[in-house]
């Protein structure tokens, strides 16, 4: 039966969610941006509601993409968006000072979608910015106890943006046969 | 942002329009509280006193307004207006300031006195207003 699964897309100001979620929904998403009149964040524009996009996979199911605003001061926002969520793709901004700590402070935010639902990491920026390296992530999630797929990626490349979301449904079927099998 | 507003600074404009806001006020008391705020959620001038509550306001009312606007594209009604909650408690109006393009809004909250008619009229004759000061050249 064809199902429909809710995707979230976070990480820090500029990291690419917009252009991530754009790369692969194409035209037909919805955008909430407005002038960006942060000094401190050099784009012209930021999204302050959300993003959505939609896929629709060869099975008939959709994948129903949401992006979050990257500021902390939308932190409601995250909470409402994450509800009724399966996975969580996090972008990591490397040219940005302290890129373990964006990803520290997304996934500390959005802990019980970490928790509960299947999480992988986009790493932008790392032809310009090599560190961290992706090894320094893999150790960074290891001492949290935690075992994400991260991978380098420019979200402006279609085929980087579904590699993230391919792997992220694989993660939540392997999730619900192991269920299916314990259960 | 509109010409005008855009030749003023976030201060200029803060001391445009607190006048505005504090006459709300003083003119309707179930009004608790007025803010114009950046479309992006920054809070330009605010007729109360808690910064932190201010902030929290600005950046809902940032994301409504966009949720909102995105809304009405989408359904093709036109030009967006303005927004209105009810709770128990109160209500909540977001207007855009005329004028400045969507980068400047105003939001009103009042408590549950305040009658649906009165409150409207109140905040588009106040947003009416800041749309002028915003874009007077001087």
């Amino acid at each position: 039966m064809a199902e429909e699964h809710k995707i979230i897309f976070t990480g820090s100001v500029g990291a690419g969610k917009t252009t991530a979620i754009a790369a692969v929904a194409g035209k037909n998403m919805v955008r909430t941006e407005a002038v960006n009149t942060d000094t401190r964040v050099a784009k012209a524009t930021t999204t302050v509601g959300f993003d959505y996009g939609e896929i629709g996979l060869p099975d008939g199911s959709v994948l129903r993409l949401y992006g979050t605003p990257g500021q902390r001061r939308f932190a409601f926002l995250w909470r409402i968006l994450a509800r009724g969520a399966l996975g969580l793709v996090v972008l990591v901004d490397n040219s940005r000072p302290d890129p373990l700590g964006d990803l520290a402070m997304y996934l500390e935010n959005f802990a019980d979608l970490v928790k509960t639902g299947a999480v992988v990491v986009g790493v932008g920026r790392t032809e310009t910015h090599p560190e961290p390296s992706l090894d320094a992530y893999y150790r960074f999630l290891e001492s949290r106890q935690l075992m994400l797929p991260v991978f380098a990626v420019d979200v402006r490349e279609q085929e980087h943006v579904l590699m993230m979301l391919d792997v992220l449904l694989n993660m939540l079927e392997l999730a619900g046969d192991e269920e299916a099998h314990h259960g | 942002m509109a010409e005008g507003s855009m030749r003023l600074s976030r201060e200029a404009m803060a001391q445009r329009f607190t006048s505005p806001l504090q006459a709300l006020q003083r003119e309707h008391p179930s009004v608790i509280a007025a803010q114009v705020c950046t479309s992006d959620g920054f809070v330009v001038s605010q007729a109360h006193s808690n910064e932190e509550a201010g902030r929290r306001l600005a950046a809902m009312v940032s994301s409504l307004h966009a949720v909102g606007a995105a809304m009405v594209e989408e359904l093709a009604l036109g030009d967006y207006g303005h927004l209105s909650v009810e709770a128990s408690l109160g209500k909540c109006m977001l207007f855009a300031v005329p004028g400045t393009n969507g980068s400047l809004l105003l939001a009103a909250i009042a408590d549950d006195s305040m009658l649906w008619g009165q409150f409207l009229t109140a905040c588009r004759t106040l947003s009416d207003t800041l749309g002028v000061l915003a874009t007077r050249s001087e």
